[in-house]
C-alpha cells in the first residue's frame, strides 16, 4: 500500500489527437494510429493523471466530479486500461500488477447497479463489411457454384480475391 | 432481372435512411427502418462512407442503435470525429507550405463542405484537393514534393485549375472565393455558388457512386448564405447544359435524400427527371462498379493484366457519367451512344497515354502527391 501510494501517474499527451463527443473521449494515437474511446470514468481519471496527484488524489477528484463514492479499484482498472492503450507516459513504476481486478470481477463487487460508472476504454477499429455479417465472401473465401458471391471490390476465381492486391 | 430488383431495392432503402440523416435528431421525420434492413445495408453503408451519417439517423433510435450494425456504424462515426481532427491539421500545413512557396490554393470538396454539416465526423475525408491557377501548378507540386517530412500524412489531390470541376473561370473563382479560418490558417474556399456548382459536376461526372455526394448537395443546399445568387449559379456565366446539370443534381438530392427545396427558384426546382436517373444512381449505390473500377485501373493493364481483363466490365460507363462524360442533356432519350461514346473516347486517352515516350522516373511519392495534371 505504502508502494502505490507513491505512485503519481501522469497522461500522454504528446502525438495525440483528442476529440470529446457525445460523452466520450475519443483518442487517436499519431504514432502507433491506433483509436481508442475512453468513457467518462475513463476520461475523468485519465485527465486528472497529471504527475502531480497520487491515485487516492485521484479517487477523491473523481468522487467530486461525479457526485458519488468511488472505489480505489475503479481508479486502478482505468489506470490499467490507460497503461495497456498506451495512454499514460511510462514512469520508472509500471502499473501492472497493481490492478489486479478484471472488470467483470469489479462489475460484480459493485453491483449492477453502479456498473455505469466502471472505465472502459475501447480500441476504435475500422469497420468492415465483412464485420456487418455480410453474407458476400471476403478475400480467400470459395466462391463459386452453391458458395456464396464475392463481396463487391473482389474477384472470383475459384476463390475471392482482391484484383489491386 | 431479379439481381437489378434487388440492388434497387437496396439502394432504395439506402435513400430512406439517409434522407434528412444530416439533421439533428428532433429535425428528422422518423426513421422507417428495421433491424433486418439495417443489417443488409450497413455493408454499403460503410464501403460508400456514409456509415457515421448513417450512425447519426439510427442513433435515436432504441430499437436499432444498439445492434451490432449499428455499433459498426458508430465506430465509423467515432473514427471520421478523430480523422477530421487530423485532416483540418493537415490542410492548415499543406496551405502554410504553399503559400510558403507564393502558391494560393483553393480547397475544394472534402472539408470545404463538410464544415456545413453539423458535426465534421459525419463526412469521411480522403485526399485533400486542391486547385491552384495554371501557372502556379508546378510550383505547388515542386513546393508539395520538396516537404516530404513537413507534410507527411498529407495526402494532396493537386489539380490544375477548375477543369476538372465544370471549367469554371480561374479568376473569377479567385475573385469570388472566401476564406476560413482551420487551425490559425486562413484556408480558401470556393464561394458558395462556385462550390455548390463543383459539388454537383463531380456527383454527376463520377456517375453518383457515393450516396454521401447527394447529402453533400443536400447540406450546401440547405447551408446557403443569405444573398446565395442563383442567377450565378445556374445560369449568368454557365452554359446552358452545365445548368441543367446543376438542376438534376439538385432533383436528385430531393428525391433520393430530402434535400429542402425551400426559396430554391423554379429554374432549379422544378426540374423533372428522366425515368431512367434515379434506378441509375440507385444501381450505382449498391453495385459499386464504379469502386470495383478504382481498383482495377487501366494504368495497371501491364502489371497486371489479368486482373484488369476481368475488371474491363466495370469500365462500362453509367448513363450518368457517360451523359456528363459526353457533354449530353439528361432527357429520355437511350444513353447507350452516351456510353458507348465515352468508352471510345476514354480508349482513345489510354492509347494515346500509352503512345507517350517513357520518360523514366515516374511520379515521385505517388501515394504522397497524387498530383494531376488536366
Amino acid at each position: 500500500m505504502e508502494r502505490t501510494r507513491r505512485i503519481v501517474p501522469m497522461a500522454r499527451k504528446d502525438e495525440l489527437v483528442i476529440q470529446e463527443v457525445s460523452g466520450e473521449t475519443l483518442v487517436y494515437d499519431l504514432k502507433s494510429h491506433e483509436a481508442h474511446c475512453l468513457n467518462q470514468t475513463a476520461a475523468l481519471v485519465w485527465k486528472h493523471c497529471d504527475g502531480r496527484l497520487t491515485v487516492a488524489q485521484v479517487m477523491e477528484r473523481l468522487e467530486r466530479e461525479l457526485k458519488s463514492p468511488v472505489s480505489q479499484e475503479v481508479v486502478w482498472l482505468a489506470l490499467d486500461q490507460l497503461e495497456k492503450s498506451d495512454l499514460l507516459e511510462k514512469g520508472a513504476r509500471p502499473l501492472a500488477g497493481y490492478a489486479p481486478v478484471s472488470r467483470r470481477a469489479l462489475i460484480r463487487s459493485l453491483g449492477i447497479a453502479t456498473a455505469v460508472a466502471v472505465p472502459l476504454v475501447t480500441s476504435i477499429v475500422a469497420p468492415t463489411a465483412a464485420q456487418t455479417g455480410s453474407k458476400c465472401g471476403g478475400v480467400g473465401a470459395s466462391c463459386g457454384g452453391m458458395n456464396p458471391e464475392c463481396c463487391k471490390g473482389l474477384v472470383c476465381d475459384g476463390s475471392c480475391f482482391d484484383p489491386a492486391g | 432481372m431479379a439481381e437489378s430488383g434487388s440492388l434497387l431495392s437496396q439502394g432504395r432503402l439506402m435513400a430512406r435512411l439517409l434522407a434528412d440523416a444530416w439533421r439533428a435528431g428532433e429535425e428528422a421525420p422518423a426513421l422507417l427502418c428495421d433491424q433486418r434492413e439495417l443489417d443488409l445495408i450497413a455493408p454499403l453503408l460503410i464501403e460508400t462512407g456514409a456509415a457515421a451519417l448513417a450512425w447519426w439517423r439510427v442513433r435515436h433510435c432504441a430499437r436499432l442503435s444498439s445492434s451490432p450494425a449499428a455499433a459498426q456504424l458508430r465506430d465509423a462515426y467515432r473514427l471520421q470525429t478523430l480523422r477530421a481532427a487530423i485532416h483540418r491539421r493537415n490542410i492548415a500545413r499543406v496551405f502554410r507550405q504553399l503559400r510558403a512557396a507564393g502558391v494560393e490554393p483553393v480547397l475544394v470538396k472534402g472539408w470545404a463542405i463538410a464544415r456545413h454539416y453539423p458535426e465534421q465526423g459525419l463526412r469521411p475525408y480522403g485526399d485533400i484537393d486542391l486547385c491552384v491557377r495554371p501557372q502556379q501548378y508546378a510550383a505547388a507540386r515542386a513546393a508539395i514534393e520538396s516537404a516530404p517530412e513537413e507534410l507527411a500524412g498529407c495526402e494532396v489531390d493537386l489539380h490544375e485549375g477548375f477543369s476538372k470541376f465544370g471549367g469554371l473561370s480561374v479568376d473569377e473563382l479567385y475573385a469570388r472565393s472566401r476564406i476560413v479560418p482551420v487551425e490559425n490558417e486562413d484556408i480558401r474556399v470556393p464561394g458558395p455558388e462556385d462550390h455548390f456548382s463543383v459539388l454537383c459536376f463531380h456527383l454527376l461526372r463520377e456517375g453518383a457512386w457515393r450516396p454521401l455526394w447527394l447529402c453533400d448537395i443536400a447540406v450546401a443546399l440547405e447551408a446557403r448564405p443569405a444573398g446565395f445568387d442563383w442567377e450565378l449559379c445556374l445560369g449568368r456565366e454557365r452554359r446552358r447544359r452545365q445548368s441543367d446539370w446543376v438542376a438534376c443534381a439538385i432533383a436528385l438530392a430531393h428525391q433520393l435524400v430530402g434535400a429542402r427545396l425551400d426559396q430554391v427558384p423554379a429554374a432549379a426546382s422544378d426540374r423533372r427527371l428522366p425515368a431512367w436517373v434515379v434506378p441509375s444512381v440507385l444501381r450505382e449505390w449498391t453495385a459499386r462498379t464504379m469502386y470495383a473500377r478504382h481498383l482495377t485501373p487501366m494504368e495497371a493493364a501491364f502489371s497486371r493484366p489479368l486482373s484488369t481483363l476481368k475488371g474491363l466490365r466495370y469500365h462500362w460507363p453509367s448513363p450518368i457519367e457517360a451523359t456528363v462524360g459526353m457533354k449530353g442533356r439528361f432527357n429520355n432519350l437511350p444513353r447507350w451512344p452516351f456510353q458507348i461514346g465515352t468508352c471510345l473516347t476514354r480508349a482513345a486517352a489510354f492509347l494515346a497515354h500509352l503512345s507517350r515516350p517513357f520518360t523514366g522516373g515516374g511520379p515521385v511519392r505517388q501515394s504522397f502527391l497524387q498530383a494531376r495534371r488536366r
